[in-house]
């Protein structure tokens, strides 16, 4: 390593390390929020340029020499590769979604310090990790999805348990998500008339693009844009007229209509709404992501939320029950570990890929970038007076609906906000209330709210902030609902296909509005559920959808260490076998804690007795006003500590099935047969990284080859 | 070699200056990529430069449509409505969302 090389590099491991020192010794004072950001970055810098090359090094053993399925597609008519910078910026951009946002804002309750230790340690030694070493596989398999790849390398079982769980986590998925939009559009008019114009802003956008202006793309975008600030503002007017009455819904009429939208947006032709909205929600999710970073680093704003809480050591947290381990790594999910990332970027990328060493840059550099969004949205959510979030993330049942309630409340747990503070932070943003705004979304925008303002525009557009920040995180949740049921259509489909003919016939109308109408009913059912449970909809069934993305976290990692294992890597195996542990643990205590805890608070059957025996009584337990209330905390318990014990049942699976196959590997004496492409020379050259290094230029510039 | 196909309709409906175009619509999946087809007529001359061919001079794909179609038996047709020229596949609606998951672009029981 050259000279220059090793001061840059210590002085990049000076800066994280004192951003970590200061952040873990910071005892009865606030920490600057930059501080935060430089531990985060100088983290990411030296595991990028140590951690992930030593593993597509050494480990994978990546050679530029072996064409990619991209250049083995070519036909020899016209050979285009997809440039690495453009590569990264779709997958970026794809796999930055509302998991990052939420989950990180959520594991806030226990302090800052616990979540921005797993959303930083977590990317960089799991996440990433699997997001890059499952890539690779794919890569070297023509893009072999998760679920193909779990069916041959571990068997038919740990496949069949994957798929079964990916459907399942799916439907969880899609009725939280959902849950969150509800959340944060209840009881706001200026919130529901702005997503609601979003609606014809992305049909009027489809129809532009493809009938008026065919490929004026960014005619359509700069038209769309203006069109969705413009909206922004004419909530704000909405707001004060007559018409407000009819865009203020309550949770259930919003839950209606979400699941009455997911059904059509899921029927119609993709390009007419569903490509519009989310070509619109992913300019305003990178803009929004490139000026949180800006605000921060602009106006350095403190910290106001401890290392730790109390909630992080006695788990009686109202936002989520449970102590720290295991629930901020179940709750922050997407922030440092995501299944989903693997089930679905195995599709498209590794397709797309120039060179076998790019997988570092798209792979784990792009997980890493996702990291940084959570650090963004824990630090938003951290700014906030520690009073002021739990009165906006505890449940209605424990605040209350008065603002004396809900400063009541917090003052037990604790904290402190007074009636008039509360009143003063609902007025700042132009909502009627700040109370009880679980699933996040609410939390974040207030955060992003005083930080815009902080350098733009002031005071005075904070509210406009607000309902931005709304709009942006609720618009891309839309997609995901209309996306995902799609995905659920389809895998129930293919199921039903297996035992009624007609359901095969995958292009058949009424197979394909029947399968359609099942999935929304069944996230539709828990969306409902989620909307009028006593107990709050988030503090139930957030932690399920944890569980089931850290599921899936674990199938791709027995995936990929079951690779490493069969391809005669044994002595690596512990650079996605360690992780797979970890998260196996967590994801099995928090299951089994969910499932048999007799803490009512925290265990799903423990709470469904408790209140059945109260029932069986003709009592009524708080938050519970009325017998229906109980009889609906009764059911919802039950269901829900049900799907916890598929979870676990599930990954026991997968995990004993790859257990197996480990076994039959290491005590084979020749390597097993390998569903590898077979070795084929490449005639490419192009650059592993962003950018180019000396010797890259020098060979492509000596042969003439393509790329830049 | 490429599998897609136009009927009659479908080559008597397209322009002298128009081919086929496979348009690829991202759509977000919580945190994915993921994305779906669509089929349009298009002028050549409008054609993005990064449009890959699948059938010389009569139909090309958005680059990373491209990689999920190339090879793949696509029949491409035109139904009429009224004065409106409807191109349409036999890839079923949800074929984009099914090769980002890696399953059968038919459905399981064509199986690829």
């Amino acid at each position: 390593m050259k000279l220059r090389s090793v001061i840059i590099w210590t002085a990049v491991a000076v800066v994280g390390a004192t951003g970590w020192a200061v952040l873990a010794l910071s005892r009865g004072e606030n920490v600057n929020a930059v501080w935060l950001l430089c531990a985060a970055l100088g983290s990411y810098a030296i595991a990028y340029r140590f951690y992930a090359r030593f593993i597509v090094r050494r480990v994978l053993g990546a050679d530029d020499r072996r064409a990619t399925p991209a250049e083995r597609l070519d036909n020899g008519i016209d050979y285009q590769p997809t440039d690495r910078r453009i590569l990264f910026g779709h997958h970026f951009a794809a796999i930055a979604g509302a998991g990052p946002l939420v989950g990180p804002v959520l594991a806030a309750q226990m302090g800052y310090l616990p979540g921005t230790i797993w959303i930083i340690a977590g990317v960089i030694f799991a996440g990433a990790v699997q997001d890059m070493v499952v890539l690779f596989f794919s890569m070297r398999r023509n893009g072999r999805s998760l679920g193909q790849m779990a069916r041959e390398e571990i068997g038919p079982v740990g496949g069949a348990a994957a798929l079964v769980a990916v459907f399942a986590i799916m439907i969880i998925l899609l009725a939280v998500l959902a849950l969150v939009v509800v959340n944060a559009l209840a009881r706001s008019p200026w919130g529901v008339f702005s997503i609601a114009m979003t609606i014809p802003i992305a049909l009027f956008m489809g129809f532009y693009l493809r009938v008026l202006r065919p490929g004026r793309v960014v005619e359509t975008t700069v038209i769309g844009v203006a069109l969705l600030v413009l909206a922004i503002v004419a909530g704000g007017w909405v707001q004060g007229s007559s018409w407000a009455p009819f865009f203020t819904l309550s949770p259930s009429a919003l839950a209606l209509w979400l699941i009455a939208y997911g059904f059509v947006a899921a029927v119609l032709p993709v390009w007419m709404l569903l490509a519009p909205r989310d070509y619109l929600s992913t300019f305003m999710k990178i803009g929004t992501i490139a000026l949180i970073a800006i605000g921060i680093a602009v106006t350095m704003p403190p910290l106001r939320t401890t290392a730790f809480t109390d909630f992080a050591f006695n788990g009686k947290g109202p936002v989520f029950a449970g102590s720290l381990f295991p629930f901020v790594f179940i709750i922050i999910a997407c922030g440092a570990l995501s299944g989903f990332h693997a089930l679905i970027s195995s599709g498209t990328t590794p397709k797309l890929i120039q060179k076998e060493t790019q997988v570092r840059m798209i792979g784990y550099g792009s997980m890493l970038m996702e990291s940084f969004v959570a650090v963004m949205a824990i630090t938003a959510a951290c700014v906030l007076s520690p009073g002021l979030y739990f009165a906006m993330n505890a449940p209605a049942g424990v605040l209350g609906a008065t603002v004396q309630s809900a400063s009541e409340a917090v003052a037990n747990m604790g904290f402190t906000i007074t009636p008039e503070q509360l009143q003063a932070a609902a007025a700042a943003v132009q909502e009627e209330t700040l109370i009880a705004r679980t699933g996040g979304a609410p939390t974040l925008a207030v955060g992003i709210s005083q930080i815009f303002s902080g350098f733009l525009g002031g005071a005075a557009l904070q509210a406009f902030w607000y309902h931005f920040a709304i709009m942006f995180e609720a618009l891309f949740i839309l997609t995901t609902v209309d996306a995902g049921t799609r995905v659920g259509r389809f895998m129930l489909q293919d199921t039903l296909g297996n035992l009624w003919k007609p359901m095969a016939r995958v292009s058949w109308w009424p197979g394909l509005l029947g399968s359609s109408a099942v999935v929304v009913a069944a996230w539709g059912y828990f969306l409902y559920q989620g909307v009028n449970d006593p107990l709050g909809g988030i503090n139930q069934l957030f932690p399920l959808f944890g569980i089931a993305n850290q599921l899936l976290a674990a199938v791709a990692l027995t995936v990929a260490t079951t690779l490493l294992i069969k391809s005669g890597r044994l002595k690596w195996a512990w650079v996605t076998g360690v992780p797979l542990a970890w998260d196996a643990a967590v994801t099995l205590t928090a299951s089994y804690q969910k499932v048999f805890s007799t803490d009512p608070t925290l265990g799903f059957f423990a709470q469904r007795d408790r209140y059945q025996s109260a029932l069986d009584q003709g009592q009524l337990l708080a938050p519970a006003k009325s017998t229906d209330a109980m009889r609906q905390i009764v059911i919802n318990s039950t269901v829900d500590g049900v799907l916890a014990a598929l979870f676990a049942v599930m990954i026991v699976i997968v995990i004993l099935d790859a257990v197996r196959v480990w076994f039959k590997a290491v005590r084979a004496r020749e390597p097993l047969p390998t569903t590898e492409e077979p070795f084929e020379e490449s005639r490419l050259l192009a650059p592993s990284g962003l950018i180019a290094t000396r010797a890259e230029k020098e060979a492509m510039a000596a042969r003439g080859a393509a790329g830049p | 070699m490429s599998a897609v196909t136009l009927t009659p309709a479908a080559r008597e409906a397209l322009r002298d200056d128009e081919v086929v175009f496979f348009d690829w619509h991202v759509t977000g999946l919580c945190c994915a990529d993921a994305g779906e087809f669509s089929v349009r007529p298009l002028r050549r001359s409008r054609l993005p430069k990064r449009a890959r061919g699948l059938l010389p001079d009569m139909v090309y794909a958005h680059p990373t449509a491209w990689v999920h179609l190339a090879g793949a038996p696509v029949v491409i047709d035109c139904r009429p409505l009224w004065r409106w020229r409807r191109f349409t596949t036999d890839l079923p609606p949800d074929a984009g969302l099914r090769c980002c998951l890696g399953r059968p672009l038919y459905g399981s029981s064509h199986g690829r």
